[in-house]
């Protein structure tokens, strides 16, 4: 089995075509920088709204809150992220969607057509037609996100024409006419995608990057004032729009979208606990564990230390009076409303521990050291790791008395076929053994006392540790988990993955990652400097 | 054939020595390639469009009995339809062994007969590939069978997107090389679409169309404005997207149902958590019941159903098994359930308290269809359904000695009340090529060409 070479501390990674098993062991220069005088931004595929970018778009451009998205269907995913350009299809379902929600959109707005910022005017007083070109030159190029140019209001005017002598049900022939314009724009590739034409980025493009990479929604008036007055050239003048978009609420639900799809914990919601195993897991459990590692993220980032090592290490959870009980945790201040509450620090760590995460890798009656080390060594390391052989048996042994899941899970290093791959993982999922299959913190297992030794091996961070904090100290130490941790964010950020032109990129992101303390906002910021950012290249 | 044999044996011979007797019962008992049954009776049903229904439950397992007697197999649940039953053993779908992915990825590619693209999707073990590399035969029907219906196939889920996203196990359907069509996994999204304008006034109806068009003019022409200027990769993305209008525009014309007989408003009842397992049962209910009224509205004529992702993880918290100390719900992921060797008696147990489970729901679509009186026969007796899934057994993930169910009289294109079994290599490309004749589309071949020898022998009389 040669499972030990297919596993590369990098992927290597070129034209967008990530990693086709099995990858070869490639030695991966260090010292040498990546970066040289030439600009190299990496393709930039074209980019489709996500369905949170839809709906946040729709609630900014015409205050409706209503989710309008949440009918539209999963995106296909790329890479463990929704985003992923190359990934998104769109099938005839999609496009009657996309027609569904407009036209829902359109009656929802039509007796409040002042939602539409700057628009208002009397169709009987003024005139019709005046009245439905102020209404296209207010909602046009905000729902375009750009200035329109005379023809494109000229072609909106047409349909509004259309749209009035058709008419509609309940509705006076202007809102009808009106109507119709909104549909064809929220169904226009102008409106659903973000296009980009040239190699020079125009301001307006450069804003909508911004703006749904820290925001995932449209700009802002402020933002699309700087467009449109040309101040958004520099590096300096992005940045310090930038900075203003990161000190806004909706900063934190970006941050927090990139965390539950890199890991992917509101499954917690998909899974299901013996009673037999677990007495106290309750159907109420799921929902309080999506919320407290969401709080917990948000906090970490937006509210306490705001680092990648407190986002590992942090010594306390968000978490309402019940899930305390839950987990048999101390917390006199807790009540209904998510607080802050401290954990021991010797048996829990920041994100690793928490609730979601531990449930979901686990079986229904015992843990998964397999799933647990696979998380580590997958998402925390970017390893990719070669798939069992196809006729495995797994046999999960089940918990007996007598016998400790280490023990149990044993087989997988002494059987050569599988000892190859385990040796990746089990190192890994063993320290996690003292948080039990439903989250809870425990020190026997069954009647043993638990071993929760460890190792990550094949690592830049080898020996020995033991436990949640040891391993959540670990991988604060190690180069390869922070460079993990920067490369999803660049997934999720730019909508792709990574290839050999984005080593610069990637090489500055780190950088200053390291130099700024390894602060998560600074992260998000730096994100908006690299090459990849500032400088589009036409593809082929 | 004695080279097949072998080359097979020694194939399952690494796969360890459990599989050793199921073989041998597969190569010793399958003489002929049919089991003989009273003759089924064929409705007349000339008047009344064929449909197709693609039924998939995830990671194999079902086990079909070796006569049209189901007592006491994974089929019992079906007994009352088996006169209107043909039961498919022994099918290889080969083309699913090659390729990247991992086997549930593999076996997706189930309705193209084709293996996957290289890509980037990550699949249960870690595996990356792509989409499928070809047409599914869905859409195939469904451009000839529903020419003229308002919509050319529904692709609907239950809870089909368990990993958050859209990914290759949570497709079935493909309108071509990498363009999965991604399932319809809402009850009340994908009511929206069928049902609200049903039972509108003609004068309504007309101008909420002739509006849809005006608009969808003015969208077209911002495309074909863009698309120009995009790089190759940006301009197919684009020209895809126009395709998918273009189809949309066309179809506006065809007739939105007309409420009578049994075409009607469809109830809803409660909101539903559409993630909450203990929904599952009544999430697929609930999509079974629009899915026969859009058949029964002839808004559409094939629909692929998939019950959950390939792999499928979650549990079974509304089924309920004995283990000897009492009825317990089951907790368990399933897909772990079926990696246990066939020796784990309580694995095995639950997974037949679930292929039964199955088997009921595929019951209670069939007495959806049956319901629906057309002529001297039922909707039921003009349609096939054909269960379906992504590997053979979840403890060795093989796609060989593949079981198919085809359900309904599909309209007489094959006689019914039979099991039909074949030994040696068949690939199931034959079977898909007999669902397009079947269903009256001509072809000789489907999918892969090297994995395609014809239509399957024995289904379809000649």
């Amino acid at each position: 089995m040669a499972l030990l070479a297919s596993v590369t501390a990098f992927a290597p990674s070129c034209d967008g075509d990530i990693a086709t098993p099995p990858l070869p062991a490639i030695s991966v220069p260090t010292i040498q920088s990546a970066c040289t005088a030439e600009v190299s931004p990496g393709p930039a595929p074209i980019r489709r709204l996500t369905r949170q970018e839809y709906d946040r778009t729709i609630r900014d451009l015409v205050k409706d809150d209503s989710h309008p998205a949440a009918e539209l269907g999963a995106e296909e995913e790329g890479l463990g992220f929704s985003n992923n350009a190359q990934a998104l299809v769109t099938s005839s379902a999609l496009v009657e969607k996309y027609m569904l929600a407009a036209e829902g959109i359109s009656t929802r707005l039509s007796t409040e057509l002042t939602r539409v910022t700057g628009y208002s005017c009397d169709p009987g007083a003024q005139g019709e037609d005046v009245c439905a070109g102020r209404f296209v030159d207010a909602f046009g190029p905000r729902a375009y996100r750009r200035a329109l140019t005379s023809s494109e209001r000229d072609a909106l005017m047409g349909v509004f024409g259309q749209g009035r002598v058709l008419g509609a049900t309940d509705a006076s022939p202007f809102i009808a006419g009106l109507q119709l314009v909104i549909q064809a724009v929220l169904q226009s590739p102008d409106f659903l995608y973000r296009v980009e034409m040239n190699e020079q980025l125009t301001d307006f493009e450069i804003a909508n990057r911004l703006s749904y990479l820290l925001w995932g929604t449209m700009p802002d008036e402020a933002l699309l004032t700087a467009a449109g007055a040309g101040h958004l050239k520099t590096a300096a003048e992005i940045e310090r729009e930038a900075k203003r978009l990161l000190a806004a609420p909706n900063a934190r639900a970006t941050a927090g979208e990139f965390h539950r799809q890199w890991l992917d914990y509101d499954r917690v919601h998909n899974v299901s606990k013996a009673a037999s195993a677990f007495p106290s897991w309750s159907s109420a459990i799921p929902a309080m564990m999506e919320r407290e590692t969401a709080a917990f993220i948000e906090h970490v980032i937006f509210e306490g230390e705001g680092t990648w090592d407190a986002l590992l290490t942090a010594p306390y959870s968000m978490m309402n009076e019940p899930l305390a009980a839950y987990y048999g945790v101390p917390a006199s201040n807790a009540g209904s409303a998510f607080q802050k509450v401290a954990v021991d620090p010797t048996q829990r760590a920041g994100l690793l521990s928490q609730g979601s995460l531990m449930t979901i890798n686990a079986h229904s009656n015992q843990t998964s050291p397999v799933h647990r080390g696979k998380l580590i060594r997958e998402s925390f390391l970017c390893d990719v790791l070669a798939p069992p052989p196809k006729d495995v048996e797994i046999n999960v042994p089940d918990p007996k008395p007598g016998s400790t899941a280490r023990e149990r899970f044993a087989q997988h290093s002494s059987n050569a076929a599988c000892s190859g791959c385990h040796a990746l993982m089990d190192p890994l999922g063993f320290p996690f053994e003292k948080i039990d299959g439903a989250g809870v913190y425990r020190s026997m297992d069954g009647d043993k006392p638990i071993d929760d030794s460890g190792e990550v091996n094949a690592s830049d961070v080898p020996g020995a540790f033991h436990g949640v904090p040891g391993l959540a100290r670990k991988l604060t130490a190690s180069a390869q988990a922070r460079r993990c941790y920067v490369k999803q964010w660049f997934r999720f950020a730019y909508g792709r993955g990574e290839t050999a032109q984005d080593a610069c990129s990637l090489e500055r992101l780190d950088e200053q990652f390291v130099k700024n303390g390894r602060d998560i906002r600074a992260l998000m910021l730096s994100l908006t400097q690299t090459d990849a950012f500032l400088h589009r290249k036409v593809g082929p | 054939m004695s080279t097949r044999l072998t080359r097979r044996l020694l194939l399952r011979g690494a796969s360890g020595a459990a599989l050793a007797l199921p073989l041998m019962e597969s190569v010793g008992c399958t003489s002929s390639g049919e089991i003989a049954q009273a003759p089924a009776t064929r409705k007349q049903a000339l008047t009344f469009p064929k449909r197709i229904i693609f039924f998939y439950t995830p990671n194999g397992n079902l086990v079909l009995p070796n006569t049209m007697d189901f007592a006491g197999s994974h089929l019992e649940p079906l007994m009352p339809f088996r006169d209107k039953m043909v039961l498919i053993k022994g099918l290889d779908m080969r083309a699913h062994d090659e390729g990247p992915g991992e086997p549930h990825q593999q076996g997706m590619a189930l309705l193209t007969g084709k293996k996957l693209n290289n890509g980037a999707q990550v699949g249960g073990d870690g595996t990356v590939s792509g989409w499928a590399s070809g047409i599914s035969v869905d859409q195939v029907i469904g451009g000839e069978l529903g020419k003229n219906t308002r919509f050319k196939s529904l692709n609907v889920g239950v809870q089909s997107t368990q990993y958050g996203g859209t990914e290759v196990r949570t497709v079935l359907s493909y309108s071509g090389s990498d363009l999965p069509i991604a399932n319809e996994t809402s009850p009340y999204a994908l009511y929206n679409r069928l049902f609200s304008q049903l039972g509108a006034d003609l004068g309504t109806i007309n101008r909420e169309r002739n509006r849809r068009h005006s608009v969808l003019a003015f969208v077209k022409n911002r495309f074909n404005a863009i698309t120009p200027k995009l790089s190759a990769g940006d301009r197919q993305k684009l020209e895809q997207h126009l395709t998918s209008i273009n189809e949309v525009d066309q179809r506006l014309d065809n007739p939105a149902g007309l409420p009578g007989g049994f075409c009607g408003q469809p109830q809803l009842g409660t909101t539903l958590n559409l993630t909450d397992p203990a929904n599952y049962g009544a999430i697929g209910t609930l999509q079974m019941d629009l899915v026969s009224m859009a058949l029964a509205c002839d808004l559409t004529r094939v629909v692929t159903l998939q019950w959950s992702a390939s792999t499928n993880n979650r549990p079974y918290p509304f089924l309920n098994y004995d283990d000897g100390t009492g009825l317990k719900p089951i907790a368990d992921d399933e897909h772990i359930l079926g990696h246990q060797p066939d020796t784990d008696v309580h694995a095995w147990g639950k997974l037949a308290v679930i292929r039964k489970w199955y088997m009921r729901q595929l019951a209670y679509l069939m007495g959806k269809l049956e319901a629906v009186k057309e002529g001297e026969g039922t909707m039921l007796d003009n349609t096939a359904i054909v269960w379906c899934s992504e590997i053979t057994s979840g403890n060795t993930h093989s796609h060989h000695d593949a079981p198919f169910l085809l359900c309904g009289g599909a309209g007489g294109a094959w006689r019914t009340n039979r099991l039909l079994e074949f030994p040696g290599d068949v690939p199931h490309n034959n079977l898909l090529v007999s669902l397009l004749n079947g269903m009256g589309v001509s072809a000789t071949s489907f999918g892969e060409p090297s994995h395609c020898t014809g239509p399957l022998s024995g289904l379809i009389d000649s």
